[in-house]
């Protein structure tokens, strides 16, 4: 299979902060399969998370992982499986009822903007309205917001590393937003992975 | 009025001197100094023109009500007008100049309208403007030199060079202001491990206290700052300003982070704009001192008690040498007992009768002469006050007896005292008025998340405000570091009287006795608006515009309420008050927008091959927030060259056009068909899979609201493609359809836009440019004809290949995964070479499209029916769909209605849309018969065509109508044709 190209063509130079502990990388999500489905839709998509060893759908703030596999549960009837090697995910989509539940490669329709360091949270608040304390935010949480009126899902994957996952078509947009909001705080670009 | 540096005492760091520019001239300042102390350390009395009547006027107060002291700062991109000099923080090099007065400050031709003012009182221009003439005529030429002469300051028109942001913040609790009480309820709070956000607006904490002498307060300060930074759970933001507070316990604050300096550092923000969310907010913002009205109260030199102290203690500036102190209650002793101190000559006038000797008795032991039952009537003075006539005054405010003249140089008057209740007043209801504290506190409100304490809530005192802060926070005063009270007449809600003018015996003022100093509204207008009529305080307010300056009336409201309350013979309470809004004090417009301008003014679209385009020479236009290739210019080619040549290479040769943006819909579920019958008004049921159809959905009304292809892709797998523009308006309306309305329905629909790349490749030799690529694909018409697609694989990438055509060539669109777009973009091109491949822009593909008449966004406006477009023939009979009921609407059904046509422009000039349609002879009157879509020239006729709506249109054709442009005045004749200009039959894109 070619190699994936990333919707980021440039970013914006990071300034001189020798003491900031900010990094800043793109990366491709690998792959990411929606599952949705109608009444009855958590005994329907069951039969798919459990490839994976996913005991529950989980709830709409807290992503589960098992197996490599990562579930967030968007809405009552859809959830996104996100798993760092694409071909992995067949597996789910074929263990599903297509009478009871249906599935969508979205591997392709979202990047991920990664945000390490103790200074996340500030930039975070530069970007959205919410609240990234641990007590309010822990780790392995997840919440769908808005950047700069765009729709992406936040999860803290990491005490001190987060993750956007961002519409492709946006994501220079957003990449440019988010980088030069971190100016003032400093940062390092790490070499994306795409 | 001489204002003098003493060498000892304040807050100011003597150890650096600063050179600060005013009006042109160099001043000395000190670290620690706000822009007015400067001033007022050089003794610089005349800071600025007043608003309407030019009138000079000097520095008044010391914080955020200065209605007076209103200055343009820096020069250049940098420049920011109406700044109040009292918050100015000093820096070396910086740089002011006042407003509101030209030539000079102190020769400003606008200080004739002195002598006009006894007819340019309240509401003049309403009278004298508006009446005089019928219609509105004269007023509107009028209008523009009343709003020239209007206004403070000049907002700088050149690009700001430097950046704003915005951030949010979370919170326990909000503590708004430093004074002892939000100190104290911070550290309760604080102690407690809950989040606290305690937010100054000046750069020092302590409110209040830094009016006082420093040795009172300095070591306390330094206690309770040290403990507050000590705890984790505590942040301090200084130099910001909450100005406003809004539902769900938001509220919004501006920090000026590096308004201190001359130039930012590199990539930091001057400003920044907090939105807050605190689960419960403490308003600790303290009171505004309220100004004494009386004849010449505006003159330099007249200043507010406290004001005259704070400068005293905090920043070592003597305001006056010959001083006459004014109040109405027991905070004024204390400024008088610390000038008194300082070296001053001090008269202090209470109006009150009786007064404790123990507020008079240290004074008289300093020397200061002390009147009961007195008060000012008038100052003298132009550019600063020369003395004053006082006198007995009675519980009226009516001198009782002739006006004595003294000689003095600084009149610092106290009227009483208003909680800052702005933000209170934001969130809940009208404050209640107390008559036994003359002044309106924060009483009835419903919003539980919200309080005052301190001074904010009537409580008088330094301790009392202590112990109230720390009570908020279940502490009591035993568990923080003592405070002693801030001076003499600490508390100023001891027996104060009510608010009242001061006028002579006659019960006029002897002068201008001014109630808003900002815009020049005196007693007489409100004197006058209450003669005429104007009962409501909201609708005085405007009438006479008191209390709507930059201020907000923060040293004005009470004053007018009085004079309202004086003139009805009620009370202040019954006279009731205004409603506060947002903001407290104004907010630069950058700080609201923070990055969100230039190039993040909204976010932009960028398909899988931007870069491709941009890298290749395209010239980029917007499609909504999509970033498009309009045309690919070729050497010395503006736009109509280049696509004329690359529609012209279309169909001749072949082309390649980015239709990515084009919205595209997973349709899922065992009732995906049903569902697109019931949204598409053709029909579904029988799409086999690896087939694909033309579809048209209509809005509930009937109206046609988008048209596309939609392909089935498995047993119960869609695959809709929208227009660019109605995409998220589509997959809305899907949405909203299954979530309400169809619940019965088991299907998904999710937007895959961003999931797929999308290429349309054009003209006659497209088939043997994909056969190259996918040589395994069997791509005949017989295999393929219109209306298929198949599974192939371009470049090692899995793929669709779709056929239908929008250009009226053979054609195909490819639809890949978007992260390979890119590879098989170019892999097409690679391909292509050896077929004369080239791409071609939006402008080309419109041209191609209008050629072959399919209708697009500028056809599907909202206004069009599926008959006027033609296309009534699609709408199937056998079934319902949304908007087969209002479709058929009397309106909708008149045979009159415009109708899509072709216009064959005749002569070189094309058409303009837009442009109405007029039979070729009669009368060019009203909207005419139809209207102009979409003009283009086209290759292919070796003409100007256009796509148009026209009465009657099907009728028409061969006849000759006129196109009118009224924009450009320009009348073009065109024949009405069938919009089908190109290939009627299809051969083309059938092959």
């Amino acid at each position: 299979m070619a190699d994936l190209h990333s919707p980021i063509s440039h970013s914006h130079p990071p300034p001189q902060a020798p003491h900031s502990d900010l990094e800043l990388s793109e990366t491709m999500p690998g792959g990411l399969l929606q599952i949705a489905g109608w009444s009855g839709f958590e005994a329907a998509a069951m039969p798919a998370l459990s490839t994976f060893g996913l005991e529950g759908l989980g709830d709409y703030r807290n992503a589960r992982s098992a197996g490599g596999a990562t579930v967030y549960r968007i809405a009552p009837d859809r959830l996104l499986l996100r798993h760092s090697e694409p071909s992995a995910l067949a597996k789910a989509s074929a263990a599903l009822d297509p009478e009871r539940a249906c599935s969508l490669d979205l591997s392709h329709a979202r990047w991920v903007f990664a945000i390490e360091g103790a200074t996340a949270p500030a930039l975070l608040a530069r970007l959205l309205p919410i609240d990234c304390d641990p007590a309010c935010f822990p780790v392995d949480c997840f919440v769908q917001t808005a950047v700069h009126h765009v729709g992406v899902l936040l999860h803290r994957r990491a005490e001190k590393h987060w993750e956007l996952l961002v519409p492709v078509t946006w994501a220079q947009s957003l990449w440019d937003y988010l980088c030069e909001a971190a100016v003032p705080l400093g940062y390092r670009l790490q070499q994306s992975s795409a | 009025m001489t204002a003098t540096r003493l060498p000892t005492g304040g807050w100011i760091d003597r150890s650096q001197s600063l050179t600060v520019t005013f009006d042109g001239k160099p001043l000395n300042a000190h670290p620690g100094d706000t822009l007015a102390s400067a001033l007022l350390a050089n003794d610089v009395s005349l800071v600025g023109r007043s608003f309407k009547y030019h009138r000079p006027r000097g520095i008044y107060s010391a914080g955020a009500e200065e209605p007076n002291a209103l200055v343009t700062l820096r020069e250049g991109a940098r420049s920011e007008p109406n700044t109040r000099a009292t918050q100015i923080e000093v820096f070396d090099g910086l740089t002011a100049r006042p407003q509101n007065a030209r030539p000079s400050l102190r020769w400003d031709l606008g200080a004739l309208n002195q002598l006009l003012s006894p007819a340019i009182h309240a509401g003049f221009y309403y009278k004298t403007f508006i009446g005089p003439f019928r219609g509105t005529g004269f007023w509107m030429r009028c209008e523009r030199f009343i709003r020239k002469a209007a206004g403070m300051g000049e907002a700088e028109r050149k690009a700001d060079p430097d950046s704003y942001e915005k951030v949010n913040a979370f919170a326990d609790l909000l503590v708004v202001g430093s004074g002892p009480a939000g100190l104290c309820a911070a550290l309760a709070a604080g102690r407690t491990g809950a989040r606290v956000l305690l937010v100054e607006q000046d750069w020092q904490l302590g409110g209040s206290l830094l009016s006082a002498p420093r040795d009172r307060s300095e070591a306390w300060l330094q206690e309770i700052e040290r403990e507050l930074r000590s705890l984790e759970n505590v942040t301090l933001l200084s130099r910001t300003t909450v100005f406003g507070a809004y539902d769900h316990d938001v509220y919004g604050a501006v920090e000026r982070v590096w308004d201190h300096v001359e130039v930012p550092p590199d990539g930091q923000p001057r400003q920044r704009y907090w939105q807050i969310r605190a689960k419960q907010a403490i308003l600790a913002t303290g009171a505004l001192e309220q100004p004494l009205v009386f004849a010449g109260n505006d003159r330099p030199g007249v200043m507010l008690a406290g004001a005259v102290r704070a400068y005293l203690n905090r920043f070592a500036v003597r305001a006056g040498r010959q001083i006459l102190v004014a109040t109405n209650n027991d905070s004024a002793y204390a400024t008088a007992l610390d000038l008194a101190e300082a070296g001053s000559e001090v008269t202090l006038l209470d109006s009150r009768a009786e007064v404790p000797a123990s507020l008079t008795g240290p004074l008289t032991e300093r020397g200061v002469k002390v009147m009961c039952a007195h008060t000012v009537f008038a100052a003298r003075g132009h550019e600063r006050v020369g003395g004053a006539a006082i006198a007995a005054v009675g519980p009226d405010g009516q001198a009782l007896g002739a006006l004595d003249w003294v000689t003095c140089d600084l009149i610092a008057v106290s009227g009483g005292w208003a909680p800052a209740l702005h933000l209170w007043s934001q969130r809940q209801q009208k404050p209640r008025y107390d008559s036994t504290k003359a002044c309106f506190l924060p009483e009835g409100g419903w919003v539980e998340t919200q309080g005052c304490i301190g001074a904010a809530a009537g409580i008088g005192g330094t301790t009392a405000a202590f112990a109230a802060g720390l009570e908020s926070g279940g502490l009591t005063p035993s568990d923080a570091p003592s405070l002693s009270d801030a001076g003499l007449g600490d508390d100023w809600t001891r027996s104060p009287q009510q608010q009242i003018p001061f006028t002579g015996i006659t019960g006029r003022p002897a002068g201008k006795a001014f109630i808003d100093l900002q815009h020049d509204v005196t007693i007489s207008d409100i004197d006058l608006a209450e003669q005429e009529g104007y009962r409501s305080v909201e609708h005085l307010k405007r009438y006479t515009t008191s209390g709507m300056a930059t201020d907000q009336g923060k040293t004005s409201n009470l004053n007018a309420l009085a004079r309202i309350a004086q003139l009805r013979g009620t009370t202040i309470g019954e006279a009731g008050t205004t409603t506060f809004r947002p903001p407290y004090t104004p907010v630069a417009i950058g700080a609201l927008v923070g990055r969100d301008c230039g190039l993040h003014f909204r976010p932009i679209r960028r398909t899988a091959i931007h870069e491709w385009h941009e890298a290749n020479g395209a010239v980029m236009t917007e499609a909504g927030p999509w970033m498009r290739p309009w045309y690919y210019p070729q050497a010395g080619e503006e736009v109509t060259q280049a696509y004329r040549r690359e529609a012209a290479h279309v169909r001749a040769q072949v082309g390649l056009v980015d239709v990515s943006t084009l919205g595209k819909i997973a349709v899922q579920g065992p009732d995906a068909a049903a569902f697109l019958n019931r949204i598409y008004v053709n029909g579904w049921k029988t799409l086999a899979v690896g087939r694909l159809r033309y579809g048209i959905m209509l809005r509930d009304d009937g109206l046609v609201m988008d048209d596309g292809a939609t392909a089935r892709l498995g047993e119960h797998d869609y695959f809709m493609s929208t227009t660019t523009a109605n995409a998220a308006k589509v997959l809305a309306f899907a949405e909203e359809l299954l979530q309400t309305a169809w619940t019965d329905l088991r299907v998904q629909v999710t937007s895959v836009t961003d999931a797929w790349a999308a290429f349309a490749l054009a003209g006659p030799k497209a088939r043997d440019v994909l056969g190259s690529l996918a040589p395994g694909s069997d791509l005949s018409a017989e295999a393929l004809p219109n209306n298929h697609w198949i599974a192939a694989d371009i470049a090692g990438v899995a793929l669709r290949i779709h056929r239908m055509s929008y250009s009226g060539e053979l054609a195909y669109e490819v639809y890949c995964p978007s992260g390979y777009g890119r590879k098989v973009w170019e892999a097409i091109l690679g391909a292509g070479g050896s077929f004369d491949l080239r791409p071609y822009g939006t402008e080309a593909m419109g041209a191609l499209r209008i050629e072959k008449g399919h209708v697009a966004g500028p056809e599907l406006d909202g206004r069009t029916t599926l008959a006027d477009l033609c296309l009534a023939g699609f709408a199937s009979k056998k079934k319902p769909f949304v908007g087969s009921v209002l479709k058929n609407r009397p309106l909708l059904q008149d045979p009159l209605r415009p109708t899509l046509v072709g216009l064959e422009i005749e002569g070189e000039r094309g058409a303009k849309p837009g442009s109405l349609l007029f039979a070729a002879e009669g009368p060019t009157e009203g909207h005419g018969e139809g209207w102009v879509s979409s003009p283009t020239y086209s290759p292919a006729l070796a003409k100007n065509i256009a796509l148009g709506f026209l009465k009657n249109g099907p009728q028409r054709k061969g006849e000759t109508v006129r196109i009118v442009d009224f924009l450009s005045d320009t009348t073009l004749r065109a024949k009405v044709v069938s919009h089908h200009f190109f290939d009627p039959e299809g051969a083309r894109q059938n092959g």
